[in-house]
């Protein structure tokens, strides 16, 4: 079975290895996530179970991962130095390579890798309407009561968050907005969201998340503005004056619960600000399926 | 008459090669001024405004004496995804009139453009730069010694030739 996602990722791949994965990948390319390859060890695909060691002829050199750079760049590394710089490169079709290796800084204070030592490439599937579902209860009088989403890393925070975006965007028909510092949300490729963020949303890509949402709220005037994961006190009071524009808030933290966002200081105040309304919880059953289940937030 | 056309025939060709010779020496000054002018934009498209590799190339498709190198350098990157080895085919098939150092000082660019940062592509492409503006005085000198000895000699031997046949 073809699935067009991870081919176009195994392209990147010089032969051997190329060859290796694909078999690798057996009669359901569909449910692998990830492809990682690490200098002097080995060749591997991941999905949600876990990762499994693909059978290579000798060892991934550094080789293998300036090659897999070099196709995913078109031999441009020069204009992709500043995504590189940050430790990923997007690629068409919404695809992330994530770079590791030795860091060293340039005359210019910029960050560059001196010698990579891992890559891994993220498939991006689109995941429509896992929250449709969620789409009536989404506005409470035509409007879009602020709404966190919290979750524990790898739940699927940052697709519930794109799905959400999209349906206010296309189906409630909101203006949109998304500071999107890591590019992890709409995933633009030469300008264009390579993920179906909606028609309706405007993405400011690669600005940090607290000077980007101020950016957005004066030049894009947004009636939803979304964020990627909440880490940072400059967030925090980002939102607040963001909720104090009159905006609404669609943002994403890490967390188990609510008792554990209250113990965390930057959480907790976020809370105590009160710029958010009510909550999507991410949960997952004993099959691994997830639901999603809104709160109000207390007052 | 037989043996008057028969020794102009030798009298041209003998001019030709000697002709031929002096231009090889004329082409290879042209050869090394457009690479230098190449590289030259390549610095300036590839460190100075962060142009993707493959621009530069459709650039160079546009410059007479580089054009079918580039050409089939850029054909080669779209079939294998990889510059090196495109660039070093394209090299190999374009016959340059040039000697294996000047070669050398191309073919070494394969390891680095598009594949590292601007700063060390600016510093490959700047001393390649420099050591073709070496060659390229050499080749200058060359020129106006040896092009025209080759050009005096193709047409006297043919002279010479004529003169000993009829």
């Amino acid at each position: 079975m073809n699935d067009v996602a991870f081919s176009a990722c195994l392209t990147l791949l010089q032969e051997p290895l190329q060859g290796a994965a694909q078999s690798a990948a057996g009669t359901q390319p569909e449910r692998w996530e990830e492809i990682r390859l690490r200098t002097g060890r080995g060749l591997s695909l991941a999905d949600e179970r876990g990762e499994q060691m693909v059978s290579i002829p000798g060892a991934v050199d550094e080789r293998d991962l300036r090659a897999v750079l070099e196709r995913a760049t078109r031999a441009s590394y020069q204009s992709a130095a500043e995504q590189l710089g940050r430790g990923f490169y997007t690629l068409k079709g919404g695809h992330r390579i994530g770079v590791c290796g030795t860091v060293y800084r340039n005359e210019h204070g910029k960050a560059s890798f001196r010698e990579l030592s891992s890559l891994c490439i993220r498939i991006a599937r689109p995941h429509p309407g896992i929250a449709h579902h969620l789409g009536r209860s989404l506005l409470e009088g035509g409007r879009f009561p602020s709404t966190l989403i919290l979750a524990p890393p790898g739940a699927g925070k940052t697709t519930l968050l794109r799905e959400v975006i999209r349906l206010l965007s296309d189906e409630c028909g909101l203006r949109t907005a998304i500071a999107d510092e890591r590019g992890e949300v709409a995933a633009i490729w030469h300008g264009v969201p390579q993920m179906d963020i909606g028609r309706r949303t405007d993405v400011l890509d690669g600005a940090p998340k607290a000077e980007g949402m101020l950016m957005l709220l004066r030049s894009m005037t947004p009636q939803v503005l979304a964020v990627d994961e909440i880490t940072d006190p400059a967030d925090v009071r980002a939102l607040s004056a963001a909720a104090n524009c009159g905006v609404s808030l669609l943002a994403t933290v890490h967390g188990g619960s609510l008792e554990e966002l209250k113990r965390r200081s930057v959480s907790r105040t976020l809370l105590e600000e009160q710029a958010f309304r009510r909550l999507i919880l991410i949960e997952r059953d004993a099959d691994g399926a997830r639901h999603y289940r809104m709160e109000p937030l207390p007052c | 008459m037989l043996r008057l056309l028969g020794a102009l025939g030798v009298f041209c060709v003998l001019s030709w090669c000697g002709l031929q010779k002096a231009l090889w020496y004329c082409r290879r000054v042209d050869c090394l001024a457009a690479w230098q002018s190449a590289l030259r934009e390549g610095e300036r498209q590839l460190c100075d405004l962060g142009i993707q590799t493959p621009e530069w190339l459709d650039w160079m498709q546009k410059q007479k004496t580089l054009g079918a190198f580039a050409e089939q350098c850029r054909a080669g990157l779209e079939r294998s995804g990889s510059f090196s080895a495109a660039w070093r085919t394209a090299l190999t098939q374009a016959e340059f009139p040039l000697d294996k150092d000047e070669l050398w000082v191309l073919e070494s660019l394969s390891d680095v453009i598009g594949r590292c940062d601007s700063a060390s592509q600016r510093a490959a492409l700047r001393s390649a730069q420099d050591r073709l503006e070496l060659y390229a005085c050499r080749a200058g000198e060359e020129k106006r010694r040896l092009g025209k000895m080759w050009s005096v000699l193709g047409l006297s031997a043919g002279a010479l030739a004529v003169v000993l046949l009829y």
